[in-house]
């Protein structure tokens, strides 16, 4: 239960601080406006997404005895956040890309909602997932753990020096 | 079960992975694009080429954009709206799900780091190019986790069944089963072929808009460049998706057979069985509407020879099969892939034999539209695997209607979602075409 724990709880926690990073950025830009995009982290955006499924996936996947109650708990205020996301990523690639004027009108203030909307619902969900494990204490699948834990490693020690490079870039 | 609901979720799986699998495509290839066209900047020292490289790059990273927003929502469905699979084969099929987000962090990384250094002075042409070979590595070894879980959906195996419940599972042999090496040999050229000749159609159109006696100006020498690598490129794709296409028959002959007769709609067991050109299901049996059947071919596809005996829909209980309109989709994808097929071998010829002809605007319509042929080939392929399992959602251990969520009724998102990748698709249109309108490379090569 342990390092099912971990693995999905690092994720969230590392989601949580690249996100509210990226919400931060998300307001700062509305008084101070660039021309470009520089105002925001573009170039961190999928793999702050990543850690959101990394994330989702291990808690799906570690506990899918219990998918039904996981499932059902988390159920709305996964796909409210998942539809924020997507208002997110469309008026990202409107203010970023379509638009020839960096001008801040309400495309700008939903981008920014849109942020704080996603991170409330997810926040949510974590909780009532976390809920859902204390009450119920499911089994987990401990069978993938041996094959997991390894790779991650290694993955994660192939992409720590890039990761740190992406983040501490703004474009 | 309410019908209407496991209707409205079969509905809201199906537009998102419609809608995905078009950035797949694309996310898949342009990487290969790209580092193919900035490795011969490299070599042959021509900034023009790597100018493309880089051009394709943005809207690669673009792409990404929606494509991970669309990945991530259809991760929460799989997940969520049918929670029945992962209750009954979580335990066996997980691994690929936890190792397709070490592929996406690789992706994601390195496509993040790949675009943000180009022309950056302390990294070398050729490390950069590097850089790019991980992109390429993550993104399909996304694919194939991916495809090894369709694969494990369609042809369940690595685990042993005691009193209704997944016992001995085996993870590593259900990740890297036959059938999920067959679908992931057979799906990669056909996603490279499609969206190599989309970037090769973009080009070939706006020759096509150019004044006929200026299209082989030198000017333009780059972009005649491009489409005949393109074509090229698509053209060893298409014999690869030719082959891959005939092991999938003889695959789904052996373990899928009836998918194979819906698709065929093959109603009887035989030998010499016949392939069925156009017609439709009809009453008791029988076929309408015009068609025509080549004696014994379906039975050569097979199993090479007319003496194969096919199975046909007669041995299957009409619940067990999946809808016949299957046979359709099938008639209309060889049609689409048939004047593909010409459109590429035309090309080629014209290019040998005839190189004056290529600027003919025929000829460049004909290239401009195969793109999106090709797009639809690959969407239709998908409809025919999908629907074609119906109505398992796990074959022969689980049914649609019971992978489905018991507690909530998906409907409403059955509209909002769509609404979303509307948005976004026109969104990611617009963004396209100003990258294209500010970056498009020009000159001579």
């Amino acid at each position: 239960m342990i390092w099912a724990l971990i693995l999905f709880l690092v994720p969230v926690a590392l989601f949580v601080a690249a996100f509210l990073y990226e919400t931060f950025l998300s307001f700062i830009r509305l008084k101070r406006p660039k021309s470009g995009k520089e105002s925001y982290v573009s170039a961190t955006w999928e793999v702050t997404h990543t850690l959101l499924v990394f994330a989702v996936v291990m808690l799906l996947m570690l506990f899918t005895k219990s998918i039904d109650g996981i499932a059902s708990a988390i159920f709305v205020s996964t796909f409210l956040a998942a539809l924020a996301l997507a208002v997110r990523s469309i008026c990202y690639l409107q203010i970023f890309y379509v638009r020839k004027k960096q001008k801040i009108n309400w495309v700008d203030w939903t981008f920014a909602l849109s942020h704080v909307v996603a991170a409330l619902l997810l926040v949510v969900t974590v909780l009532k997932a976390l809920l859902f494990l204390y009450q119920n204490k499911p089994d987990v699948n401990e069978q993938f753990i041996p094959f997991f834990i390894p790779g991650l490693i290694l993955v994660l020690v192939v992409c720590f020096v890039p990761l740190l490079m992406l983040y501490r870039t703004k474009n | 079960m309410n019908p209407e609901m496991l209707h409205a979720a079969r509905i809201l799986m199906g537009d998102s992975l419609g809608f995905h699998i078009i950035f797949v495509l694309f996310g898949l290839t342009l990487p290969i694009l790209v580092s193919w066209f900035e490795w011969m900047g490299i070599r042959r020292k021509d900034p023009k080429l790597i100018a493309v490289a880089k051009f394709w790059s943005k809207i690669m990273a673009l792409l990404v954009i929606t494509g991970v927003i669309s990945g991530t929502i259809i991760a929460l469905q799989m997940s969520l709206v049918w929670p029945g699979i992962l209750k009954f084969g979580g335990e066996v099929i997980g691994l690929p799900f936890m190792f397709e987000t070490y592929a996406f962090l690789i992706e994601a990384v390195f496509l993040a780091l790949y675009m943000s250094t180009w022309n950056n002075k302390k990294i070398s042409p050729k490390l950069h190019w590097v850089l790019g070979l991980f992109v390429i590595l993550g993104s399909n070894m996304s694919a194939y986790a991916i495809t090894s879980i369709n694969g494990w959906m369609n042809l369940p195996s690595g685990f042993d069944m005691k009193d209704g419940q997944v016992i001995n599972a085996d993870v590593v042999q259900a990740m890297f089963s036959n059938v999920a090496l067959v679908e992931f040999f057979h799906s990669m050229p056909g996603y490279y072929l499609s969206a190599a000749l989309t970037v090769a159609g973009l080009y070939a159109l706006k020759l096509w808009r150019v004044n006929g006696k200026d299209r082989l100006k030198p000017k333009y020498n780059l972009d005649w460049f491009i489409i005949k690598k393109l074509v090229i490129f698509c053209a060893v794709m298409f014999v690869l998706s030719a082959i891959t296409a005939d092991i999938t028959g003889k695959y789904l002959a052996k373990n899928e057979p009836v998918k194979l007769a819906a698709i065929e709609l093959n109603y009887a067991t035989r030998d010499n069985a016949p392939l069925l050109v156009g017609g439709v299901a009809g009453e008791n049996n029988t076929i309408n509407g015009p068609h025509i059947e080549i004696p014994g071919a379906l039975s050569v596809l097979a199993g090479n020879t007319p003496n194969t005996v096919v199975q046909g829909l007669d041995e299957f209980a009409k619940s067990d099969r999946p809808p016949l309109y299957v046979h359709t989709l099938f008639d209309v994808k060889m049609t689409l892939i048939n004047i593909l097929a010409v459109i590429i071998v035309g090309f080629l010829v014209l290019w040998k034999w005839r190189p004056n002809l290529l600027k003919n605007s025929a000829v460049l319509l004909a290239v401009g539209v195969s793109g999106f042929i090709a797009i639809c080939i690959v969407e239709l392929g998908w409809m025919m695997t999908e629907i074609g399992r119906q109505p398992w959602a796990i074959r022969g251990y689980l049914t649609t209607a019971e992978a489905l969520t018991k507690t909530h009724d998906i409907t409403t998102f059955g509209y909002l979602f769509p609404l979303s990748y509307l948005l976004l698709f026109i969104t990611t249109i617009l963004a396209v075409k100003k990258i294209v309108k500010n970056n498009s490379v020009k000159g001579t090569k």
